[in-house]
């Protein structure tokens, strides 16, 4: 069993001059090299839930464990500020919070933040923009010079330079073409597969089938589904209630089972594996 | 960043002064600022005074809540009555060091000073808390349209005004994400000396204003794309309209006019 990047226990947040909680009474845990994705409406805390795991804003009953450090109601300002030594959080469009003269200096902010020394600085901005897929040379560009997908990588590797063992990403493919998308997702997922925690809030539901191992939907400031992708998808009384759609691979799936298709499994996540279910059906029917 | 009441917001209650039209408010407001200049004695200040807090009483908005709209100002109007007390000369002479020295005049004259800004803030504060925006960029739009006469591009300067008044909150809120980013990435706003802290500044403000010109062009192209002609006559889709209590509220404020001219000759 694998330990846990985070706990959360009873956690309730309400934003300032507000009546109503934005979180009520949220306790989930996220297991160490987990892909969770968080899906739910807009204004249905999902935003609020992440800035709490980064210590942005502390909760106002409850108790989080992020990373072996506890926060609750009465963590002082700088005991908040050590999440963000293991914790890195990517905005929605990044690229619009850019502000160094060089692509070098941007990168470089949040490991100089953290007080590393300049050689570290230097080895872990070179490595980020190896992870992000930019050259080297990109370095002492000016970052408003670049294209909209250069910056939205040079804003991810930012924060990837910080070494994060947490990833949050808030809707990191909004904005982005198809072939931008799926390139950030395959780095997303290259990130996990080494011993990076991802936390992905997302409204793409193609992207919970294809890349998550635990999914969280949220809906009024409240946790409706703790589980699986595929336990998820099953569910479409569920689903319907929190508006969310279904991936298509598992849309097909469903509506050939409606009509007769003896498909043995009826959540396949990708298309590749929908195809796989049709061959089987269909071998299985030549022969009977 | 926090909710607390920002100097100039507008406060959603009910009151006769959030119905009244703005444009009789905005005139209201300026002609008390100019009053506030033939303020001379006790008396006259006074009675300004209460037509002031007479205002306050009909806006609905708890004066503890014009108070925390005015505390981040105070500080400045501290300074300057410092240094009006400090620097000004004349009368009799209670203490001196160097050439700061503290008289009879300067202290008369901050005084004075004092009480005007904590009266034109209030009164301009009442303005806002009980009028939206738009309705005193639309009242200015009507002050100004005389100017027209003498070729003074009212439409284009309301339309500036306009905009500009819209995008607080939304620049306001873009601050709030821009910090939250910035903080994410381990920059503590609360530590370090004036120098660190000014220098923590760069990384929101690069950003607030990339956007902003981003957003600007955003505009012009979509104003331009449907048909935006600076120079072409414009409609309103709010219209302004006089009503009874508007011209009640006129004959408030010549009773206060009048009212001070009366003090003024008689005492």
């Amino acid at each position: 069993m694998a330990k846990s990047a985070v706990t959360i226990k009873d956690l309730h947040y309400k934003y300032p001059n507000t009546t109503s909680e934005a979180l009520s009474d949220i306790s989930l845990t996220i297991k160490e090299q987990e892909f969770v994705a968080i899906v739910g409406q807009t204004g249905s805390g999902k935003s609020t839930l992440v800035s709490l795991i980064d210590g942005l804003i502390k909760p106002e009953k409850g108790d989080l464990n992020v990373a072996g450090l506890k926060i609750n109601a009465t963590t002082k300002a700088e005991d908040l500020s050590k999440v963000h030594h293991r914790v890195g959080f990517v905005f929605q469009f990044p690229e619009q919070q850019l502000f160094a003269e060089t692509v070098e200096e941007d990168i470089a902010f949040g490991p100089r933040n953290l007080g590393w020394t300049a050689g570290q600085i230097k080895k872990s901005v070179d490595d980020a923009l190896k992870m992000v897929g930019l050259p080297v040379a990109l370095k002492t560009h000016s970052p408003f010079a670049l294209s909209g997908g250069q910056m939205r990588r040079v804003a991810i590797a930012g924060v990837l330079a910080m070494k994060p063992q947490i990833l949050i990403l808030d809707e990191p493919t909004a904005g982005l073409d198809t072939q931008a998308t799926n390139e950030l997702l395959k780095l997303i997922k290259q990130l996990n597969n080494k011993a990076t925690t991802v936390i992905m809030v997302t409204h793409q539901m193609e992207q919970v089938a294809r890349y998550a191992d635990h999914v969280i939907a949220m809906s009024e400031g409240k946790v409706i589904a703790d589980t699986t992708p595929r336990h998820l998808f099953s569910d479409s009384q569920q689903l319907a209630k929190l508006s969310l759609t279904l991936p298509i691979s598992v849309d097909i799936a469903q509506f050939l089972r409606k009509h007769d298709a003896k498909l043995e499994n009826t959540e396949p996540l990708t298309l590749d594996s929908l195809a796989d279910e049709i061959v089987k059906a269909m071998r299985s029917k030549e022969n009977e | 960043m926090n909710n607390k009441i920002v100097f100039g917001s507008y406060v959603p209650v009910k009151s006769i002064l959030h119905r009244l039209d703005p444009r009789i408010k905005l005139i209201m407001c300026i002609v008390y600022v100019i009053l506030i200049f033939f303020v001379n004695d006790w008396l006259t200040a006074l009675w300004l005074l209460a037509a002031l807090f007479l205002a306050i009483k009909l806006s609905n908005v708890a004066l503890k809540q014009y108070w925390q709209g005015i505390k981040p100002l105070f500080l400045i109007i501290l300074i300057t009555v410092a240094f009006q007390i400090l620097f000004s000369s004349g009368g009799k002479m209670y203490w001196h060091w160097g050439i700061m020295a503290i008289t009879q005049d300067g202290l008369i004259n901050s005084l004075i000073i004092l009480y005007r800004f904590i009266i034109i803030i209030t009164a301009s504060t009442v303005l806002t808390a009980t009028t939206q925006t738009f309705q005193i960029a639309d009242a200015l739009a009507w002050l100004m349209k005389p100017l027209k006469v003498v070729k003074v591009p009212v439409n284009q300067i309301t339309l500036m005004l306009s905009i500009a008044l819209r995008f607080v909150p939304t620049i306001m809120d873009e601050t709030t994400k821009i910090m939250k980013a910035q903080r994410a990435r381990g920059i503590n706003f609360n530590s370090g000396n004036i120098l660190t802290r000014i220098q923590h500044l760069v990384p929101i403000l690069i950003p607030l204003f990339v956007n902003s010109f981003k957003r600007a062009e955003e505009l012009a192209t979509a104003m331009e794309a449907r048909g935006y002609d600076p120079n072409a006559p414009r409609t309103h889709y709010r219209q302004l309209t006089w009503h009874t209590y508007d011209i009640w509220a006129a004959l408030g404020l010549g009773i206060v006019i009048i009212g001070l001219l009366w003090i003024r000759i008689i005492f």
